[in-house]
């Protein structure tokens, strides 16, 4: 829900309705709740960056599942969430960096849209094969190559909002925050699923998806200085598919674990919004519409309650407002 | 020799008929009524009164009917399971219907708002699309559509299919609809837009919800004091919420005019002494005036109400935290 479609909700019911041919909205909130979470937010989001707790967003991986995220950053920025530092991994990753280079939600659900198999990898019949028969994976240059075009030969430090993205070294098991260098690299090496995709060889290393050891990068986005971190999970419901080749049952292995581990690392973060997608398939990229809407309807339902948690977390700064309140208030601490 | 002879046929069966509306009007009516079936259940219907819906239309009252008032007999069962608070069974009543009556568009759009009002919106969208395929120009699956994407947050789709609806006329002509479309091109941060949809609404009705709708654009458009003005108006108009209050109160500690923030806030404690959002108006009004007893007593009060009000609460237990209170 909006910041003001909460808002008219908080008052739609407070507003005298005559007998109406069409009924009221829905789901009025016209709690006393409601007027103060809307008062007390349009303070925060007044409030200039330095003056509020810095505020990071960690997207998980999941490839076509983790289009949802676009979904989440739509309902955030329309509510005006405050995104200072962003971290992702795998397709967190790719979306995350995007968003840090100032790309709106509308772009990113554009870009999300088109995406196929073929447009980040060398997809394709005789590739297949080779993976399945030759034991050679499959390589995702291409995903750098589209970054590129999309926002430049761009550094991390070239970004509009600080953006980390993570990667596990395969010779040591390392996890691997990258902050500098150029972009489209790091972001290609957070996204190379093993053993399908080839490892990205760079800066002496051997990465691989960074799924594999952080799927949901909170630690990465305190890393850039975030005191409050929302996390954008969208985990595979393992339960439901029943893996019938080699390569299906590593990928059910990497989904068992990598959901285990996302929601260890969940509880790093001050909120969490989990998009209903554990039904789609990492590699259905047909769905990707479906992920998307997902995104959009969770961070709708969560939204009021993360823009509490985050009120409650930045009272101190809130009630240091320059005004007559902060006066009146350094007098009564003394 | 024929003509006349039906002739006579005819004039014999106009005496029988009036001959047995003298004998026996009870009979002539049941005679008459048994051509609408569900008239009487639909006099009760309109009357409210449910509960004699429900015994009367049962599956076996149903299994007599021909197609058509089978699929009116249902709606009336399913609509009235609704209006007693049975929702599930409501739900359960429309989706065999609409099963069983696949054509019949008043099912339709009765099961896609029932989806609609039990928080169910993702179904209602199907639901809607599948009438709107076989009927584009259908109005209300139009606004139901737009209302049911208003609620899961597409709102540029909502704003086309609300756009689309009021090309009809008797929809353009309703203020409501007009006020739901602002919403949406509000919620989408399209402020200009929005305020010409709801001046349109203001313009076929001037009620507390289009004023509000206008506070509520002006407000977003940073243009505070036009927006406490037309907030000032909705809670003038006739059985006017204390929300209306508690709101305008928020608003004047926003526009640093804490004195008529107290004043406010008393208005709504003298009503209600156990408003919590009314005390916490207080206290922060008391705390801007330098009142400061006062400022911890009200905050104190505010915090007290966790159950009613949890989030008035820890938001107050916080600051009286912060004031080196509890």
């Amino acid at each position: 829900m909006s910041a003001f479609h909460r808002r008219r909700s908080a008052f739609a019911a407070a507003a005298a309705f005559a007998a109406m041919a069409v009924s009221a909205p829905a789901q009025p909130d016209m709690s006393s709740d409601g007027l103060l979470r809307d008062h007390l937010w349009s303070q925060l989001t007044a409030l200039p960056k330095g003056r509020r707790p810095v505020v990071g967003l960690a997207l998980s991986g999941g490839a076509a599942r983790a289009a949802a995220h676009t979904g989440v950053l739509t309902v955030l920025t329309r509510a005006r969430f405050p995104i200072d530092v962003v971290a992702g991994t795998s397709m967190g990753a790719i979306i995350g960096a995007l968003y840090a280079a100032g790309d709106p939600p509308r772009r990113l659900r554009k870009i999300m849209r088109s995406i196929t198999p073929e447009i980040g990898t060398n997809w394709g019949a005789m590739s297949l094969l080779r993976l399945v028969l030759g034991q050679k994976p499959l390589t995702n240059r291409k995903t750098e190559e589209a970054l590129i075009r999309e926002f430049g030969p761009r550094r991390f430090e070239e970004l509009a909002k600080p953006f980390a993205c993570v990667a596990m070294d395969l010779d040591s098991g390392e996890k691997i925050v990258f902050r500098d260098g150029p972009v489209s690299r790091a972001v290609r090496a957070s996204s190379s699923l093993p053993g399908i995709i080839e490892p990205v060889e760079y800066r002496q290393r051997f990465l691989v998806d960074g799924g594999v050891i952080d799927d949901v990068p909170v630690d990465a986005a305190k890393l850039l200085g975030a005191q409050w971190v929302l996390a954008s999970v969208t985990l595979s419901d393992f339960t439901r598919s029943r893996p019938r080749t080699a390569l299906q049952g590593l990928q059910q292995v990497l989904d068992i674990r990598g959901s285990i581990l996302a929601r260890e690392q969940s509880r790093e973060a001050n909120f969490v919004i989990e998009p209903a997608v554990g039904a789609i398939p990492f590699y259905d990229t047909s769905k990707i519409p479906e992920a998307i809407d997902a995104g959009i309807v969770a961070a709708q339902q969560r939204l009021p309650a993360a823009e509490e948690r985050l009120i409650l977390s930045s009272l101190p700064w809130l009630l240091k407002t320059p005004g007559p309140s902060t006066a009146a208030a350094e007098i009564v601490r003394k | 020799m024929r003509a006349p002879l039906v002739g006579l046929r005819g004039l014999e069966a106009a005496a029988a008929i009036l001959l047995l509306l003298q004998a026996s009007p009870a009979a002539a009516f049941w005679t008459l009524r048994a051509r609408d079936p569900l008239k009487e259940v639909s006099a009760l219907f309109a009357a409210k009164n449910y509960d004699e819906v429900i015994k009367i239309v049962t599956p076996q009252f149903i299994a007599k009917l021909k197609t058509k008032n089978a699929a009116k007999a249902q709606w009336l069962r399913a609509e009235s399971l609704a209006e007693m608070g049975r929702f599930s069974r409501a739900l359960s009543v429309f989706e065999l219907a609409t099963k069983l009556y696949p054509r019949d568009q008043r099912l339709q759009l009765g099961f896609a708002e029932l989806l609609r009002g039990s928080d169910l919106p993702k179904q209602a969208q199907a639901v809607f699309e599948g009438i709107l395929r076989k009927d584009p120009a259908s109005p209300q699956a139009r606004l139901g559509l737009a209302r049911t994407q208003q609620a899961l947050g597409y709102y540029d789709r909502s704003a086309g299919n609300y756009r689309l609806a009021l090309e009809d006329s008797s929809q353009a002509r309703n203020p409501d609809v007009w006020r739901l479309y602002a919403e949406t091109l509000s919620d989408s941060g399209r402020w200009d837009e929005a305020k010409t949809a709801v001046e349109k609404a203001l313009s076929l009705r001037q009620d507390a919800a289009a004023y509000l709708d206008l506070a509520l654009i002006q407000r977003s458009q940073g243009r505070l004091d036009a927006a406490i003005a037309a907030l000032k108006e909705a809670r003038e108009r006739p059985n006017a919420s204390p929300a209306l209050g508690r709101a305008l109160g928020l608003w004047l500690l926003e526009a640093h005019k804490a004195p008529e923030a107290l004043q406010e806030a008393r208005k709504l404690l003298k009503t209600d002494p156990r408003d919590s959002l009314a005390h916490w108006v207080a206290a922060m009004a008391d705390q801007s005036l330098g009142h400061l007893i006062d400022a911890r007593r009200e905050m104190r009060l505010a915090a007290d109400f966790s159950e009613k009000t949890p989030f008035v609460a820890a938001v107050s237990q916080k600051i009286l935290k912060t004031w080196g209170d509890r």
